[in-house]
């Protein structure tokens, strides 16, 4: 948990300027990590507008809260991925209404133009179906560590575990994904 | 599967990340690890399956760019507008304290004003009524805020000179069944004040009598002594006629007020012995023993405590309780309308007065002039 501890001084500076009114240093910071924040929204939500949307929502966010940042302690890379996670699971509960928290929690991106539809391989379907059957912290991690090729240290610290922890989650993780598509394959 | 579960994780996560990072090769990670090698190699074509279907897109070029410029835009107004509200609650902050601060000064001020109405409201009250404890109570708290001990010695003195006034008004207004309790209240601030007087660094232990300096035979302080001594004997012998005259259960009441003035007047006249030279000038020895205590040179001045400690006031208020109590048939525990029957045996109510008259008439000192 001392990893949680840690922060890139840069990235401290430039909280520090950002919240002494320096825009600019928030503009640096939103540079830094946008793509990161942006492919993991878009990894949850198929719509491209909704997922520019969101990421936009997000950075708002953090921004008004960057004053109790400083008191958490974590990365600010995690701050920010906390963040797109409740923002997404925010986006489903408006999507469906009904949804409860953990239907939001484990929506894959089932959203997909007709177009990206038709052009879906049955392998692909049957990928995407065995995925969403997945608890929800074997989803995150996979999505992490396989889709947005984060290394396990960064993912350990986003998902607020040890390496080793990590990585036993990863490995259960992918071996319940292969039983289900072995079964799926063999209906 | 392989054998060691514990090693296998990690062997996962590190072809991985090295894969990944373009460091090797599934090829070289399977040479690696032979006894993993179908695990990893079914593990490798699920990810690489996963990464070519579901690996999200990077944010486009336009977005990045537009995305930046309206972020700072937004960013840029919530700054403003923090800062006005910042000003904002700045002021109304200030503006707030005030109108708190202005109305706890009037809740203050109303509380005081009701505080002092009821406390001189309650100042007329007997026991037994409703503010009556009101009374006790400002009187408990005077005594709490003073801070010297002179103005303890003063606030208790003029505590027990109300008890005796409110037996005097309970005998008037006939409400007896609470006399008691007045005089033990009356009794307890005199014993707090005995308490009081023998804590003050004057009253050793020692034998020796040091006089304060001050007094000498002649001057105020002298004169005040004098009169006070006068005042004490006095109060006692109204407490003496009081108590020939009450029922046993009152008269026990008042023997020990007697006895507590006593004390008083005991060191009174000490102190006044020592300062003409051993005689006790201008009238005649106390009728009480006297008690050897050493005043230390300088200490505070004697008159202008006891002058407090037992008053004129008090004196009277015992001379008319024991007139009153004279003309009722069975002391403390007799009604106000039986006043008419005689109390002492084998006299009559007139015959009782004038006992009681002479005796206080004869207890007065003559004037003392050193």
């Amino acid at each position: 948990m001392s990893e949680k501890k840690q922060k890139d001084p840069k990235d401290i500076d430039l909280i520090q300027r950002a919240i002494a009114g320096d825009l600019d240093a928030f503009g640096d910071l939103y540079e830094r990590y946008l793509a990161l924040i942006y492919r993991y929204i878009r990894s949850r939500i198929a719509i491209e507008e909704d997922a520019e949307d969101l990421t936009e929502k997000v950075f708002l966010r953090v921004f008004q809260a960057l004053d109790r940042y400083q008191d958490q302690g974590w990365r600010f890379s995690a701050y920010l991925y906390r963040s797109a996670r409740n923002a997404v699971i925010d986006y489903y509960r408006q999507y469906k209404k009904t949804a409860p928290l953990e239907d939001a929690d484990r929506q894959v991106a089932r959203i997909r133009t007709l177009d990206e539809t038709l052009i879906h391989s049955e392998r692909m379907q049957l990928l995407e179906e065995a995925l969403s059957e997945l608890s929800a912290v074997y989803q995150e991690v996979i999505r992490l560590r396989i889709l947005l090729e984060l290394p396990t240290e960064t993912v350990a610290i986003w998902m607020g575990r040890s390496q080793g922890a990590t990585r036993v989650l990863l490995h259960r993780a992918l071996n319940a994904l292969r039983k289900r598509v072995g079964k799926k394959d063999a209906q | 599967m392989p054998s060691n579960e514990s090693s296998w994780p990690k062997i996962l996560d590190c072809c991985l990340s090295q894969i990944q990072s373009g460091q090797t090769t599934i090829e070289e990670c399977l040479r690696r690890y032979p006894e993993y090698a179908q695990d990893l190699l079914l593990n490798y074509k699920l990810t690489i399956e996963l990464t070519n279907s579901f690996k999200p897109e990077s944010p486009t070029e336009i977005f990045r760019k537009k995305a930046k410029l309206w972020i700072i835009k937004r960013v840029r107004v919530i700054w403003e507008q923090r800062m006005k509200d910042k000003q904002r609650s700045a002021k109304g902050r200030s503006i707030r304290y005030f109108a708190y601060a202005f109305a706890a000064l009037l809740t203050s001020i109303g509380a005081i004003f009701t505080c002092v109405e009821i406390a001189r409201a309650s100042g007329e009250t007997l026991p037994g009524d409703g503010l009556f404890a009101f009374k006790r109570g400002v009187e408990e708290i005077r005594l709490l805020f003073s801070w010297e001990p002179f103005t303890d010695a003063k606030l208790l003195a003029q505590s027990a000179d109300r008890r005796l006034d409110e037996t005097q008004s309970l005998l008037a207004t006939g409400r007896i069944e609470n006399i008691n309790q007045v005089l033990m209240d009356y009794d307890h601030s005199i014993d707090r004040l005995i308490k009081l007087v023998s804590s003050f660094s004057w009253v050793s232990e020692s034998d020796k009598v040091i006089l304060p300096s001050e007094l000498a035979p002649g001057n105020m302080q002298y004169r005040d002594l004098l009169a006070l001594r006068k005042d004490i004997e006095h109060h006692l012998e109204a407490l003496y006629k009081l108590r020939s005259i009450a029922s046993p259960e009152c008269a026990q009441h008042i023997a020990s007020t007697v006895e507590n003035g006593q004390e008083v007047l005991n060191i009174t006249s000490i102190a006044i012995a020592r300062a003409s030279g051993g005689n006790i000038s201008g009238g005649e020895p106390p009728r009480i023993a006297i008690r050897e205590s050493s005043v230390p040179s300088g200490a505070i001045g004697l008159p202008t405590l006891y002058g407090t400690l037992m008053t004129q006031r008090a004196a009277s208020a015992a001379l008319s309780l024991s007139q009153d109590l004279n003309s009722t048939e069975e002391g403390c525990s007799t009604q106000a309308n039986n006043r008419a029957t005689p109390t002492v045996p084998g006299m009559t109510p007139k015959e009782t007065e004038e006992n009681a008259t002479a005796i206080v008439t004869s207890a007065l000192p003559a004037e003392n002039t050193p």
